[in-house]
């Protein structure tokens, strides 16, 4: 128990640190440091590629909306006032890229130019471990992966948004509230129903993971 | 005590099979090429947002210009007395014509009508 404080202790101290941080990279980028941009993008472009990746489902549009993202902060640098944590503050851009990008492709068809999702050279997401893993194996891990992404684009946005925060970037309800600009309590039933549906959605690998288990 | 979002523990989430199968499909990370391109955009939309801006400024500063001028001139029309408003003379004179008229009394009524049956009379 004492272990855990600590270790919380230490990853607040941490995310503080990274978040002066950032603050000192945004006001050099307003000098127009091309470097501390370079830093910035390096920083972030895992979290923010990866968190529009996964709520996209599109690996090329998320890379185009990953760089629109970053546009922004870089435009934003002369006014940014540092109020908010840097990284709550970038990702309420990331959320407004993809919800605006939702309702673009709700009002007009989409039809991608690029590879569907379930081949299995779609570029962008992992492809499976054919050196360590049997055929049979990596078949079932590559189904797995494709069953995970269906399920998570299949939620609601505002849920998608909340389980990707959650579950890849670590955000705490706070942070995904100011996010989602909406209360903890309205995040934590979003997260809530978030997991009941990708319960109901995977069961079947969830339990070939319990048979495997005992 | 069933699970609800309002007794919900975050510590809970680690022990979540849901979560561990999420684990299982890791965010896809962007290629090498990812940073190096976004420098490219992020100094192409500051050149664009340069030459977007200049035309504006120029345009901004020769409205302003403009709309000063406009302002002080209606200001000095607005503003300008004249020293004898013809107006004002026009009316002075309908007024006095319309004084002289009834100061003429009823005398000058069959004054006038006598005029006019004279007028009726020239015909012969």
């Amino acid at each position: 128990m004492k272990q855990e404080s600590r270790d919380d202790a230490s990853a607040r101290e941490a995310a503080v640190e990274s978040d002066v941080h950032d603050k000192s990279l945004m006001r050099l980028i307003a000098l127009g440091d091309e470097e501390a941009l370079r830093e910035l993008i390096e920083k972030h472009q895992g979290a923010v590629y990866g968190t529009i990746a996964k709520m996209l489902g599109d690996p090329i549009e998320a890379q185009d909306l990953a760089q629109q993202a970053f546009v922004r902060v870089y435009r934003a640098a002369g006014s940014y006032r540092a109020t908010a944590q840097f990284k709550t503050w970038m990702f309420t851009i990331v959320r407004n890229l993809v919800f605006n990008e939702h309702r673009r492709r709700s009002r007009a068809p989409f039809i991608s130019l690029h590879p569907p999702e379930d081949e299995p050279s779609a570029p962008g997401f992992d492809a499976p471990d054919t050196v360590n893993k049997t055929p049979d194996e990596s078949a079932l891990q590559a189904e797995m992966l494709r069953a995970i992404d269906a399920a998570i684009l299949a939620l609601p946005e505002q849920q998608r948004l909340a389980i990707v925060l959650r579950r890849y970037d670590e955000f705490s309800y706070e942070e995904i509230a100011e996010i989602l600009k909406t209360s903890v309590p309205a995040v934590k039933s979003l997260l809530f129903r978030a997991r009941e549906t990708l319960r109901l959605a995977l069961r079947d690998y969830l339990e070939t993971d319990n048979d495997i288990g005992t | 005590m069933k699970a609800s979002p309002d007794n919900h523990d975050p510590r809970l989430d680690d022990h979540d099979p849901v979560w561990q199968l999420l684990a299982r499909a890791p965010r896809p990370e962007p290629d090498g090429w990812f940073t190096a391109r976004t420098l490219a955009r992020c100094r192409q939309a500051e050149r664009r947002l340069g030459k977007g801006l200049a035309p504006a400024w120029r345009v901004w500063r020769w409205a302003l210009g403009g709309g000063i001028g406009v302002s002080l001139a209606a200001l000095l029309l607005v503003t300008q007395t004249h020293p004898n408003p013809a107006g004002a003379e026009d009316q002075k004179n309908v007024q006095e014509a319309f004084e002289v008229v009834a100061s003429a009394g009823p005398g000058s009524d069959s004054d006038s009508s006598s005029t006019s049956s004279t007028w009726q009379d020239s015909s012969y």
